[in-house]
């Protein structure tokens, strides 16, 4: 089993405006706190992020994947090579180079329009490959976008094949597919198994009833493509990923931001997701105020921030991991746990309850053991109602935890979640409701 | 950058305009950035098919039909194409396919024989009977027709009808044979989907992106909501490598005035500029134009019978062998479309609209294509001149000012080293002995015809380098002076053998002085030298014409020199009040090189001497005229010498000199060639002869006296100066011709001898008082010979077999002009059309014009030498008389 969390990554800003020595010691803290082993930089082809801030990555034993999301045909091998070279001096491994090749806003529209597309991408990226090679970078395939204009497994395996028949077999040894790994709005079980489970999907068109390579199981489907190019398996490195925000879900309980994101963490460390799987960056740290990913920061300030920043922290410190129950075997959903002992001002305002209730519609009781069961579990009412061990316990049986302080007044999307106390009682399992 | 729709707008309007090689280097931009438009190469095709380039159209059509194999135009298309190049029983296959997309029954008698069942299988198809439309392709297929179409109906008739695997199966198989055609590719890329070869299967349809990057065929096959469609581009668009030529723009203008589709419009269609091969008719040119978004207004033409919009220009009236138009063209009156009427007012609108943009309006004769300035020389005769190293000094200047002359409006430029073979595959052209002037004539020759492929033509040619360098041509001396051969430049300026007629203007800088050179070259291509056509403003040119027309007085002249010698003043003040007042003409005697006043020289924009030269010796001089009172003068007094051009770098702009041996550079220098020091001093264009040149010693002028006339009347329209010098040649043959009939020995050598040392495009010294500028102008038709006289073979009729009152007639007049001359030797003979050249050379001769008897019977020529004595020289002079039969002096003609 991989290190604790030693997959886990983010995505820092989106932009290559924030590598000085300030930020670096603003973020570093919140890195750790995190549990970030891998964080990707956005930078650019003309000037290299500063040493300084990568090395003190590097020693905060946070490994930087480099990514330079430049058009295709934009650079070449001998304009990026000096950058190459540079990044590897100061211990850089990872180094991404072209963005996302198989969609037409990536090229000149006429240079996208001429035939053997796959051929003359590998004639751009073959050299910049052996390049990385050269200097003791990862030669590292860019990420594709998933579905994208020109399907993306089609060209995966097209490139593949395009560099085996090359007579580049050495590269190969090396090579690492860079990957997006959404889960866009699908289950985090979209696409799991790949083409052999999926037998009937088709690039572009996929059946009712039938999923592809557009969802968190991406690494199956670009494994297969991979294995039937090349006949042997390759490490994928997840330059972005996670859910994104909804807005939908603001408001009442955990968010499915929050809980989409603390289930795939966990599916890193139960190896759902799997070892050639080497990390998974969530998007994105934070941003700039006006830039249109704004939404997707986990972080406005280093203050102020989503509720998935604490989700998150709370896992990263939860001591002695164990193999956690895998969720997909929980038999409920959605336990709302209702402190014992309860007087009727514990919880002040049931109405908002009831809305929550409607809405959720979860299993509701008493009963710890109870809520065991269910993948994610809400504690309900004022935070000395809970015992402090009741949601340790849940965290170890595998539950995603949240509160839910039914005062109107701190319910807010950046609210801190509150500690409870509580008895932990065995009480017998009650009947499953709803 | 231009979109798709503005594309085929200006091809559409460049085909009305009349302007195919607008219309080709469009569609050739667009077809850069998108090779797979199939709508744009059909257009192509159609321009091809204009300008009778069949073969290439032919080929462009095929890739059209098998890339598409239902696109119904470019089958009617090349139907014709086909029986434009003498194919009519391909053209009759094709016919009957277009038919038989068109719902048309094909003619049995002409139709294959599996045109009916084809022809039948459409039907069935469309009448969505799959059954027979299976049964009927597979008849046609039968057959084996070397076509595409034939399987794709096969194909989407067991498609229609259930039969997805055999479907499959032909349209493999179809597509292993016709691995273009895109509907197989798209049917097969869905085959290999539900195979699981996604990566075979992406790859075809990206392929019917990239031959069909509109998506027609995908939204025929696929229908419209197919789920591929993000492969296909949103936005397109090219370069455009050349500017929109103003009859292209009165087009788009025209159709921008108004939107109204009506019928009265349907008239503008494009000239069909070839025959039908069996009626003489023009072939009706049944594709019209799509009709494009509102603005554009293109109607769809319902009539094919075409009308070339006469356009009128104001330059002069060609004479009729100028104006030569070979066998009947086709064009012919009594069949104009009877809507003639509407027809003139449209062109009276399109007048009328040019002149608000104040385009130039083309001549018919013109020729369309772009004009491509040349530079030419020899690499290795450079290299050996002037070594490796400074070799590429000099081809950095020379391609400065190639890059110069790219930036004039409606221009092209090429550099060309006639031995390189680097600078000639570019045209198909192989590389020419540089000591062989006829294969580098042959070469420009074979260039102009590669460059028409692609829609240009040579339009001005500058030779680099002197006669070691690029040789001149020796042509044979039509005069019977001492001159052997006679070095020209003129042939180089000519498709054909008829080098008394160039077709474009030429220049050369002939010096040996590798910094002169860079430098002349630097000067050409400095901003400042070169002269675009700018429209003049509509104020401004109503100002000019007033000016021009009541007040020529008040025009702004450039300031000129005239220097003549005395003995020819008169013929000289008639030359030169073309460009100055001829009071101010300066006569030697009295003036001589040691009291010339230099600063007039210095301040003069143009200048014009007509002076005596010399072979062997570097002045210019001057001559006593022996019927002045002054006879105490110097005979010929030392007018102007090398070094009077003092290294000011203030030479004339224009130097037009009449001096024999003017322009003679073979082994001289800026000390010993007043021509090259101009050259060196700053000249633009020095324009000199050769050999010995003649003149008259009174009006009317003659030969050189009539070549300046006219070069400076040229200039003064504003034309480059090459093309002054051009014009003036063919306008003094024309003149000639109209005078006696034929040119004579001084009038040819007038022609070919005279050259210019310049950019040929120079027009820098233009003033701003000219109403319009000019441009280069070649024509579509030239004459194919000149009628040339041979006065040189024959027996020498000496004076006593003269009739006793004929010779003491021209003795009478050789006293009167010549006194010094009246006891020169005299050779007479006969002179005659054509020649056999025996015994001699002559250019008749070599240009095969072959005798007749009946031409100048008894006309004679008279020629007179006469070795001078003037102290430290010999002056030989001659003088020419030509005398009809009954004795009457029809030209008089003395050399310079």
């Amino acid at each position: 089993m991989a290190a604790l969390h030693s997959r886990l990554g983010y995505y820092y800003y989106p932009d290559d405006l924030h590598y000085t020595q300030a930020e670096l010691a603003d973020w570093l803290p919140v890195l750790k706190s995190l549990g970030a082993r891998w964080l990707t930089l956005h930078a650019s082809p003309d000037r290299a992020i500063p040493e300084l801030f990568l090395r003190g990555l590097l020693e905060a034993d946070i490994e930087p994947i480099i990514h330079i999301p430049c058009d295709v045909g934009s650079i070449d091998a001998d304009q990026i090579s000096p950058l190459l070279g540079c990044y590897a001096s100061w211990g850089i491994h990872y180094v991404v180079i072209f963005d996302r090749p198989n969609l037409r806003k990536k090229w000149d529209s006429n240079e996208w329009c001429r035939t053997q597309l796959v051929e003359r991408f590998v004639d751009y990226i073959l050299p910049i490959l052996e390049a990385q090679q050269k200097v003791g970078l990862k030669p590292i395939f860019p990420p594709l976008e998933p579905g994208g204009d020109y399907w993306d497994t089609a060209f995966l395996q097209a490139a593949l094949s395009s560099i085996i028949r090359r007579g580049r077999q050495p590269l190969l040894q090396d090579l690492i597919v860079g990957i997006y790994a959404w889960p866009f709005d699908k289950p985090l079980d979209w696409g799991a198994g790949g083409p052999d489970c999926w037998p009937e999907a088709r690039p572009y068109h996929t059946p009712e009833g039938c999923q592809d390579q557009r969802g968190l199981h991406i690494f199956d489907w670009y494994s297969s493509a991979i294995d039937q190019a090349i006949h042997h398996p390759l490490p994928l490195l997840v330059v972005a990923g996670g859910a994104l925000p909804e807005n939908s879900e603001a408001g009442l309980g955990m968010d499915k931001h929050t809980e989409r994101n603390i289930s795939i963490a966990r599916m890193l460390e139960d190896e759902s997701i799997p070892g050639n799987v080497l990390n998974y960056c969530f998007y994105c740290l934070s941003s700039v105020s006006n830039a249109p990913d704004r939404d997707c920061s986990w972080f406005r300030t280093i203050e102020d921030y989503r509720p998935v920043v604490q989700a998150m922290r709370n896992f990263v410190q939860l001591p002695n991991m164990q193999p956690y129950p895998n969720q997909m075997d929980k038999p409920l959903q959605h336990y709302v746990l209702l402190p014992k002992g309860m007087d009727p001002e514990a919880i002040s305002n049931w109405t908002v309850i009831g809305d929550f209730i409607q809405e959720t519609r979860p299993v509701i009781g008493f009963s710890s053991a109870e809520a065991k069961l269910a993948a994610r579990v809400t504690l309900i009412g004022n935070p000395h109602a809970f015992a402090d061990s009741i949601e340790e316990e849940l965290n170890l049986a595998g539950c995603i935890v949240s509160h839910l302080d039914v005062d109107p007044s701190i319910n807010s999307d950046f609210d801190k979640s509150l500690a409870f106390e509580g008895e932990l009682e065995n009480l017998p399992v009650g009947e499953a409701h709803g | 950058m231009i979109d798709r729709n503005t594309c085929i707008q200006l091809i559409h309007a460049a085909r009305i305009a009349n302007r195919g090689d607008f219309a080709r280097v469009v569609a050739a931009d667009w077809l850069a950035s998108w090779p797979g438009d199939l709508r744009i190469q059909f257009l192509l095709a159609q321009v091809e098919f204009d300008h009778q380039l069949f073969e290439p159209a032919t080929v462009r059509l095929m890739t059209i039909i098998n890339a598409d194999p239902e696109y119904v135009e470019a089958y009617t298309l090349l139907a014709k194409t086909l029986e434009g190049s003498k194919h009519p029983s391909r053209a009759h296959v094709f016919a009957a396919v277009a038919r038989s997309l068109q719902g048309r029954a094909p003619k049995q008698e002409q139709s294959p024989s599996w045109g009916i069942s084809l022809h039948q299988a459409i039907i069935a198809l469309r009448a969505r009977d799959y059954a027979l439309a299976e049964s009927e392709a597979n008849t046609a297929l039968s057959y084996d027709p070397n076509l595409a179409l034939p399987s794709l109906i096969a194909v989407q008739a067991m498609l229609g009808s259930g039969s997805r695997d055999a479907a499959l199966a032909l349209a493999r198989e179809a597509h292993d044979r016709w691995s273009e055609c895109i509907a197989f590719k798209l049917l097969l890329a869905e085959d290999l989907f539900a195979c699981g070869q996604t990566s075979r299967g992406v790859e075809y349809v990206h392929q019917a992106v990239a031959e069909d990057p509109i998506g027609e065929v995908a939204a025929r096959i696929l229908g419209v909501d197919h789920p591929y469609r993000n492969l296909w581009p949103d936005n397109m668009q090219s370069d455009l490598s050349r500017p929109i030529p103003a009859e292209v723009a009165i087009v788009l203008g025209k159709n921008r005035l108004s939107d109204s589709t009506s019928s009265a419009k349907t008239v503008l269609t494009s000239k069909a500029k070839h025959n039908d091969s069996a009626s003489g008719k023009p072939i009706a040119d049944s594709e019209g134009f799509e009709p494009e978004s509102s603005g554009a207004g293109f109607v769809r033409s319902s009539d094919p019978t075409v009308q070339e919009i006469e356009k009128e220009d104001d330059f002069p009236t060609p004479e009729p062998w100028e104006a030569f138009r070979g066998p009947d063209s086709g064009d012919n009156d009594a069949d104009l479309d009877p809507a003639i009427d509407t027809l003139i007012d449209v062109h009276e609108e399109f007048e009328r609209l040019a002149d608000q943009i104040n385009a130039r309006r083309p001549s018919r004769n013109e020729d369309g294509r772009v004009p491509v300035y040349i530079v030419l020389s020899s690499r290795t005769h450079l290299i050996q001149a002037f070594g490796a190293d400074r070799f590429y000094r000099l081809d950095d200047a020379i391609m400065s000012l190639v890059e110069a002359n790219r930036l004039r409006l409606g221009w092209q430029s090429y550099h060309l080293y006639i031995d390189d073979p680097k600078s000639l595959s570019t045209f198909g052209l192989l590389p020419a002995d540089p000591a062989n002037a006829w294969q580098i004539k042959l070469r420009l020759a074979e260039l102009d015809q590669s460059l028409a492929r692609r829609g240009e033509m040579i339009g001005a040619v500058l030779i680099i380098g002197g006669h070691q360098i690029i040789p001149f041509h020796m042509l044979p001396n039509p005069t019977a002076d001492d001159d052997d051969a006679i070095p020209s430049d003129n042939p180089y300026a000519t498709t054909d053998e008829n080098y008394f007629a160039p077709e474009w203007p030429i220049g050369r800088y002939p010096s040996a002085d590798l910094d002169l050179l860079i430098k002349l070259l630097h000067n050409a291509a400095d901003e400042g030298h070169l002269k675009p056509d700018q429209p003049v403003k509509p104020l401004m040119r109503m100002y000019l014409w007033i000016i021009d027309h009541f007040f020529p007085f008040l025009r702004k002249r450039p300031r000129s020199l005239g220097y003549s010698a005395d003995i020819w003043r008169k013929s000289s003040m008639v030359v030169y009040r073309t460009i100055g007042d001829p009071r101010s003409l300066i006569t030697s005697p009295p003036v001589e090189a040691d009291a010339f006043p230099l600063p007039g020289i210095q301040t003069a924009r143009l200048s014009y001497f007509n002076l005596h030269g010399l072979e062997d010796a570097p002045e210019w001089f001057g001559q006593r005229d022996p019927l002045s009172s002054d006879n105490e003068a110097e005979e010929f007094p030392v007018a102007l010498r090398p070094q009077d051009l003092l290294n000011s770098g203030h030479s004339p702009d224009v130097v037009f000199s009449e001096a024999c041996y003017g322009a003679n550079v073979i082994g001289k220098s800026t000390d010993d060639a007043l021509c090259l020091k101009f050259l060196a001093e700053g000249s633009q264009a020095v324009i000199g002869s050769t050999k010995i040149s003649y003149g008259s010693v009174t009006p009317p002028i003659i030969a050189a006296d009539l070549l300046g006339a006219r070069f400076w009347e040229n200039l003064n329209l504003g034309l480059p100066v090459g093309e002054a010098l051009r014009r003036a040649k063919l306008s003094v043959a024309s003149e000639m011709h109209r005078r006696q009939g034929f040119l004579d020995g001084e009038d040819q050598k007038t022609i070919i001898s005279f050259i210019l040392y310049g950019d040929p495009l120079s027009c820098s010294f233009q003033g701003i008082n000219h109403s319009r500028s000019k441009t280069v102008i070649r024509s579509l038709s030239r004459p194919k010979h000149m009628k040339t006289a041979c006065a040189l073979n024959g027996p020498d009729l000496n004076q006593e077999n003269l009739n006793p009152d004929l010779l003491v007639k021209v003795k009478t007049i050789m006293s009167s002009y010549l006194p010094g001359m009246a006891d020169a030797q005299c050779h007479i003979h006969a002179q005659h059309c054509g020649c056999d050249g025996i015994n001699h050379t002559c250019p008749t001769h070599q240009l095969d014009i072959k005798p007749t008897s009946t031409e100048m019977n008894g006309t004679l020529v008279a020629t007179f030498t006469k070795n001078i004595d003037d102290g430290m020289r010999q002056h030989r002079r001659y003088a020419r008389m030509t005398l009809d039969s009954n004795g009457k002096v029809l030209k008089f003609a003395v050399s310079r």
